[in-house]
């Protein structure tokens, strides 16, 4: 692991650094100002666009578990858990940047609603994977294990996206911004430069997430190279 | 005919107070990684100079 930093992943950090930056000035500098909320009201971009972020990492998690139950291939292993653990950073800040929000828009930091309460879960449930897989020593039953875990975990995203669709019964006060939203649900309108400021974040976050992948496997496989030579080591003596 | 209007709250130290959260967290997670990743390359370092020893 002498290798300096692959060009590619050099570019790429600059790309995501490039779009988060254009991104803030979309939030601050093109999109208007929220009259009923005021400026908090901006959050709401990267909030969003973190929660997406998150997603297309569980999304990630599962297809590369599915990969490497077929192939069995240690490189899919690591992109699974390095998946997790990103998606858990960036899904983090939609949880913690959310009751900021809602603080004014609702007049509470929190509420138990179907599409709060199943993000909160889908959080823990990724948070076990990890502890699932720091709690076994075996490196290939770890990898088989993480991955069927992996697989039934993102049903719990599936429901974040669901849930506060379909069951119109249980009307939440959150906002749904991308499809229909429930009957009873809270709605909210975007201008079109609101559009493109969140349309901007959500690409900035999901360029993030692959940026965050590639330099998260490659300390992933540092750690693998550590861990056979510590083996070797031990061997010996 | 008077007509309510509603002012539009102050909330920019909310906003900050968000973007603090979000940032915080992409901050410590950049860290952690880079912490980690100079403390393994120190560790194999002296794993293979003392494997360089022994041989």
């Amino acid at each position: 692991m002498r290798k300096e930093m692959p060009r590619g992943l050099i570019a790429l950090t600059f790309v995501s650094a490039a779009l988060i930056v254009f991104a803030l000035w979309m939030v601050f500098g093109y999109a208007p100002r929220e009259a009923v909320m005021g400026d908090v009201q901006r959050v709401f971009y990267f909030h969003l666009s973190a929660f997406i972020g998150a997603s297309v990492a569980f999304l990630g998690t599962l297809v590369a578990s599915v990969a490497y139950l077929r192939t069995r291939n240690r490189s899919w292993d690591r992109i699974a858990k390095s998946s997790v653990e990103i998606g858990l950073a960036l899904s983090a800040m939609t949880i913690l940047s959310g009751p900021v929000w809602a603080s004014v828009a609702w007049n509470a930091l929190w509420a138990w609603d179907p599409r709060l309460t199943a993000v909160a879960i889908m959080w823990l449930i990724y948070a076990a994977y990890l502890m699932l897989r720091g709690g076994i020593d075996d490196p290939d039953k770890s990898a088989r294990f993480g991955a069927v875990y992996g697989i039934v975990a993102f049903a719990s995203v599936i429901m974040t996206f669901v849930l506060p669709r379909v069951v119109s019964t249980f009307g939440s006060p959150h906002p749904t911004v991308i499809g229909p939203g429930s009957e009873s649900g809270g709605s909210m309108t975007l201008t079109p430069k609101m559009k493109h400021t969140l349309y901007v974040s959500m690409v900035a976050f999901v360029v993030l997430y692959f940026t965050l992948l590639w330099h998260r496997v490659r300390l992933e496989e540092l750690a693998d190279k550590v861990r056979e030579l510590q083996a070797r080591a031990f061997e010996r003596d | 005919m008077y007509t309510l209007q509603q002012a539009t709250p102050d909330t920019f130290n909310l906003m900050l107070l968000g973007y603090g959260i979000i940032f915080g967290i992409g901050a410590a997670y950049i860290a952690w990684l880079a912490l980690k990743w100079r403390a393994l390359r120190r560790r194999l370092q002296a794993l293979e100079a003392a494997a360089g020893d022994e041989d």
